[in-house]
């Protein structure tokens, strides 16, 4: 098939292929009439189009292949287990394997024995530099002491230069995988969450940033049957990022990288350069998000959706959807996200809005100074949460308190209420009754007024007090009459019931008297 | 690690672009060699649902080589096409390396990709290589689209400006062209 060719037949063929089945033969008909070749290669390529897979080269080529890929570039490392490390160290099997080097879970022989998780940094991760700076980190990890965090037992260089750490060795599930695998409650899940804020805290305190909280960070153990966070790799980061002065943490190092969705805006902003705790307070509200939604904020069921850039425009950018509106947005999932927290969908929305949206997007702003000032702020507003007492991250509203309110002290405020609405009938009643009276009283004094109005008329009627309107002889009835009938417009005019009452009155009285 | 110092990337981009043949000579052992430590980088990692596909590795040899300094959309586009080439180069390379040691009874199959995925498979791999190849030689131009788009991970519209391409002739030449190597690759993989 020559070029020109082809261009004819993508023509015919992106065409035909917009148009219903049916409709193709005709269109074929019309536009092939003299080149049956021509029609013979779309319509075979119409066949090809039928039993196209939708996926077909629209997915990129699968993350799972690599696995064997890399292990064709490198097997450069050559550990294997029941060497011995250092000296003091023996290989039981490697762990995993990071950007940053390999981790081996490893025999200490001397000076105790133990089992040990054994974090090399790979050749070509580190220079001269790092292992200074490494150096000097060393001795703030060793001094951390919390229940929640692994042990940084000890750190050193081998004596071709390569740096290492010791570590506890915690054989425990990343905090989301635990918490889907128990099918815990969002309560359960919460605990321990606040539990690992509490330990961030605790690092926080002694100045150690993490830097790469993310669930693979954040396992869980089970002591004596209770679930307890342990969180690992503390400071590692900071201790092996070589920070070059006017070069942010993001150029230099694809240390992050493997998981940008845990990372906070300002790391992944080359303009800045202080990294303070707020960015690891970010990402756990990344962590929070995903233990309550099941899915990381800008993440889709299909992992890496995006190209890295994007993501980190996004994440720079653009704002999440709250928790519970990325549940309820997503039909296809959201049965199986409920489920693994012993729930229906609709309830996990239910639960999640209001109070856990505000909490987890508060984590999450991108400008730092608007997010919790510490992990234990938000720890503590978690906790707010479960207790039922209103949550910092909402804006007050007395509605809202007095909700809040109404939950913690449900039997105290059931009792006021139903004081208040017997009162409130009460008052009802009352006030229908006094209605009642003085409608009575209302009229009661209406007909005195009305009776003594008639009175002072009918008096009027025959007083004439002016001299000179007596005569000194006898008044007559049509006089008085006549008088009257004058009298009336002013007299009566406060009262037009009883006045037109009287006109009628003094009406059939003239016509009585023939006047 | 290894400082890349960002400049001459640019640099030999700019004079690739100004009809400097050598600079892309020595340009594509840089991009290659990053590609390859990033996918080594990434593959080894812990967490395998971590692992960042072919798409985003280009992107992040990108960032990386790169950086955060300024660059003309040219530039960009350019990097994008050549790091969408060595990508393929280096994904049909492993599959070859893999079937072969195959043969030798001495590989694994990784199960995690035994899902029905498109061009999920080493030989599905090796079959659209073909095809592809075969493709450029009636359309060359098109051939280089689908290895932007599917290689490298690059949005229709921008490769519609990188070929200096119409929206309509690009989703025609997208739709035609996945037809085309789907029947091709079918027709290959009969015998």
């Amino acid at each position: 098939m020559t070029g020109e060719n082809w261009e004819r037949v993508k023509e015919i063929l992106h065409r035909a292929m917009q148009l219903a089945p049916q409709e193709r033969n005709e269109f074929l008909d019309g536009t092939c009439t003299s080149n049956p070749a021509l029609r013979e290669e779309v319509e075979s390529l119409l066949l090809a189009d039928d039993g196209l897979h939708p996926g077909f080269l629209i997915s990129p080529p699968m993350a799972g292949k690599w696995d064997s890929v890399a292990n064709g570039i490198d097997n450069a490392g050559g550990l294997a287990a029941g060497q011995i490390f250092a000296q003091r160290f023996q290989l039981v099997r490697k762990l995993g394997e990071g950007g940053m080097g390999q981790v081996w879970l490893a025999e200490q022989t001397s000076p105790v024995k133990r089992q040990v998780a054994l974090k090399l940094i790979k050749a070509g991760m580190y220079d001269e530099s790092v292992v200074q700076r490494f150096q000097s980190e060393r001795q703030s990890l060793v001094i951390m002491d919390h229940p929640a965090i692994a042990k940084v037992f000890d750190a050193g260089t081998t004596p071709q230069g390569q740096p290492y750490f010791v570590m506890e060795y915690v054989p425990g599930l990343p905090i989301t995988e635990y918490c889907d695998q128990k099918k815990l409650k969002i309560p359960d899940r919460l605990e321990l969450f606040i539990h690992a804020c509490e330990a961030v805290q605790h690092a926080h305190q002694k100045a150690i940033i993490h830097r790469d909280l993310k669930p693979a960070n954040i396992l869980v153990v089970e002591v004596d049957g209770t679930p307890t966070p342990r969180i690992i790799d503390f400071g590692l980061a900071k201790a092996i990022v070589q920070q070059a002065s006017g070069e942010s943490q993001f150029t230099q190092m694809g240390l992050f990288m493997g998981t940008p969705g845990y990372m906070s805006p300002e790391q992944a902003d080359p303009n800045v350069r202080d990294i303070d705790t707020r960015a690891d307070v970010y990402s756990l509200g990344v962590v929070l998000y995903v233990l309550l939604a099941g899915l990381q904020p800008f993440g889709t069921k299909q992992q890496q959706e995006f190209p890295l850039d994007e993501l980190l425009r996004k994440l720079r950018v653009e704002e999440p959807p709250a928790p519970s509106t990325k549940v309820g947005g997503n039909r296809l999932n959201s049965a199986e996200t409920a489920e693994a927290r012993s729930t229906e969908p609709r309830q996990l929305v239910k639960i999640l809005r209001g109070d856990l949206d505000w909490i987890t997007m508060k984590a999450l702003e991108k400008d730092r100074g608007r997010r919790y000032g510490t992990a234990s702020d938000l720890a503590a507003d978690v906790r707010h949460y479960l207790n039922h007492e209103p949550v910092v991250a909402r804006p007050a509203s007395a509605g809202y308190q007095l909700r809040k309110y109404a939950r913690r002290h449900r039997a105290a405020v059931a009792v006021a209420a139903g004081l208040v609405l017997l009162l409130a009938a009460f008052s009802v009643l009352q006030a229908f009754q006094l209605r009642g009276i003085t409608r009575e009283r209302d009229r009661a004094n209406r007909e005195r007024d009305r009776a003594t109005r008639v009175t002072d008329f009918m008096t009027g009627m025959f007083k004439v007090s002016d001299p000179s309107q007596a005569r000194g002889n006898g008044v007559t009835a049509r006089e008085i009459l006549d008088k009257a009938s004058n009298d009336m417009g002013a007299g009566l005019a406060k009262d037009p019931e009883v006045q037109s009452q009287m006109m009628q009155v003094m009406a059939s009285t003239y016509q009585n008297l023939g006047l | 690690m290894p400082d890349y110092a960002s400049e001459p990337v640019t640099e030999l981009l700019q004079n690739w672009k100004q009809g400097d043949e050598k600079a892309l000579q020595d340009l594509l052992p840089l991009v290659y060699n990053e590609l390859r430590r990033l996918a080594h980088y990434h593959l080894q990692s812990e967490r395998p649902d971590h692992t960042l596909q072919s798409t985003a590795l280009v992107h992040e040899a990108y960032v990386r080589m790169i950086g955060q300094q300024p660059v003309q959309f040219e530039n960009r586009a350019h990097f994008m096409a050549i790091a969408s080439r060595l990508m393929r180069q280096i994904l049909v390379d492993y599959a070859r390396e893999r079937r072969a040691g195959k043969r030798d009874g001495g590989c694994r199959i990784g199960l995690e990709f035994a899902e029905a995925l498109p061009v999920s498979g080493d030989s599905e791999l090796l079959a659209l290589d073909d095809a592809l190849e075969q493709l450029s030689r009636i359309d060359e131009r098109q051939a280089k689209f689908v290895e932007m788009k599917f290689f490298g991970g690059l949005a229709a519209p921008d490769i519609s400006k990188i070929l200096g391409l119409s929206r309509i002739t690009v989703d025609r030449d997208w739709a035609t062209a996945r037809v085309w190597l789907h029947r091709q690759m079918s027709r290959t993989a009969l015998p």
